[in-house]
């Protein structure tokens, strides 16, 4: 990674004693976009690349799937699609290939590096058995599964990376994408998580019917928002 | 017309000379500079630790300075450990080197990655597969790792290691050796570059190793 976002979020220095990040830190200071309209959110289709599109189709029946859910015990919940925000941060693949932080699992391009809290879990063996099964969206990278645990050298010293990028991005879903590029802060997101596990951190369970909206003031016209009242 | 020649050769000879011995100067700044930047002379220290069960590895030390001063902690523990937030191990058996006392930067000074973007970017970890047979000899990369940094040689060396009938790593030993090592004024580990040939398929290095000398165009 070791990525042109990597250099970006760790390259410049700003302030006394932290490593600011450059592009990684677009956004910081602002609030999550969840925060004022209804946190259900759909990506606008005409805006996917052409890697994005099978699991674009894919998300109506998963959208589907997770209205049922709520009518199955818990055991036996399918997987459900959550939506929401976050930080996309990029990556070249330099490191596909490799065996990485899900034991067992060799990273390849088109999958993804997560926080594991963000999950619900505490470390990446304990995504393992999840790790599979997560797929999804954001901005306009999309990833088939997660392979790793995003760690490393760390924006604020003192502080582990994986904490660090949840201060500089509070309320977002932090995925690192092999290959894909920087896709910014509050980045819209769409994400298939399998049964136990709940939606990740920056994201709420999608539900389907919510018309689509401009996303005024998003650099990615991907956004899709319907105000409850 | 001669002698003008002369002289104003001996002015550029002149001029040469100066920007020379200023060159030196700058450069003997420079050199002081990082010297300045020294780390603190480590006591030598080898201590071996018997880990009868890798599942549960839990192997923890320090490493002082010669005036008993903690300068490093150096803790291993399998894949899914809990008990350090700051850490997401991985592999069978994963060793790391934090700083006491310091706000640490990189998630593990045996990371040879200026740039390291994972908790897993460094020699530290061990795969079952890397401690046996031929595997277990490469040099650097097997049963034996040193690491050369902050003034100091650091070397792990796994042995009696035991498998199940299927492969997997059950129970090693551990010996944790240090020395000083003046040369080493790196922050984080020197480089070691993967070996090119004779290394056997199963030994997975380009899976389970970054291959540094790949990595150096793609930052």
């Amino acid at each position: 990674m070791l990525a042109a976002a990597k250099e970006e979020t760790f390259s410049a220095l700003s302030g006394p004693g932290v490593l600011f990040p450059l592009a990684a830190c677009e956004g910081v200071g602002k609030k999550p976009r969840q925060g004022f309209g209804r946190k259900n959110v759909a990506l606008h289709r005409g805006s996917a690349l052409p890697n994005s599109r099978t699991a674009l189709r894919d998300r109506g029946s998963l959208a589907r799937n997770s209205r049922r859910m709520s009518l199955l015990p818990q055991a036996q919940a399918p997987a459900q699609t959550c939506t929401g925000f976050g930080r996309g941060l990029g990556n070249t693949g330099a490191l596909a290939g490799n065996q990485g932080g899900i034991p067992g699992v060799t990273v390849e391009l088109g999958t993804a590096a997560v926080i594991p809290s963000q999950f619900g879990v505490p470390t990446g063996a304990a995504l393992g058995p999840y790790a599979p099964n997560i797929s999804g969206i954001i901005g306009t990278a999309s990833f088939s599964s997660v392979s790793d645990v995003i760690g490393g050298k760390s924006p604020i010293p003192g502080v582990n990376v994986r904490t660090a990028l949840q201060q500089l991005f509070p309320g977002q879903l932090i995925l690192e994408i092999y290959g894909a590029g920087d896709q910014g802060a509050n980045a819209p997101v769409s994400i298939n998580v399998p049964a136990g596990l709940g939606c990740p951190a920056g994201t709420s369970p999608a539900v389907l019917g919510d018309p689509v909206l401009p996303s005024p003031g998003s650099p990615i016209p991907a956004v899709a928002r319907r105000i409850r009242w | 017309m001669g002698w003008n020649w002369t002289r104003s050769k001996i002015r550029a000879l002149e001029a040469w000379a100066c920007i020379t011995l200023m060159s030196s100067a700058f450069g003997l700044v420079g050199s002081s500079r990082l010297w300045a930047q020294s780390y603190p002379v480590v006591r030598p220290l080898q201590r071996t630790f018997m880990v009868p069960d890798v599942s549960k590895a839990n192997v923890s030390l320090d490493i002082d300075s010669v005036r008993g001063a903690p300068l490093y902690h150096l803790q291993c523990h399998p894949a899914g450990y809990t008990g350090d937030p700051d850490f997401d191990y991985s592999g069978d058996f994963e060793c790391r080197l934090s700083l006491i006392g310091q706000p640490n930067t990189y998630s593990t000074l045996l990371t040879e990655d200026a740039h390291q973007s994972r908790d897993w970017e460094s020699r530290g970890r061990f795969f079952a597969a890397d401690l046996r047979g031929a595997c277990a000899r490469i040099p650097e990369f097997g049963a034996t790792r040193s690491f050369k940094l902050r003034g100091m040689n650091l070397t792990l060396r796994i042995t009696d290691q035991k498998f199940t009938e299927s492969g997997k790593l059950t129970s090693l030993g551990l010996t944790v050796r240090v020395r000083p090592n003046p040369r080493a004024q790196r922050p984080i580990a020197e480089v070691v570059p993967l070996p090119k040939t004779g290394v056997p398929a199963e030994c997975k290095l380009r899976q389970y190793f970054v291959n540094y000398s790949a990595l150096a165009g793609k930052h």
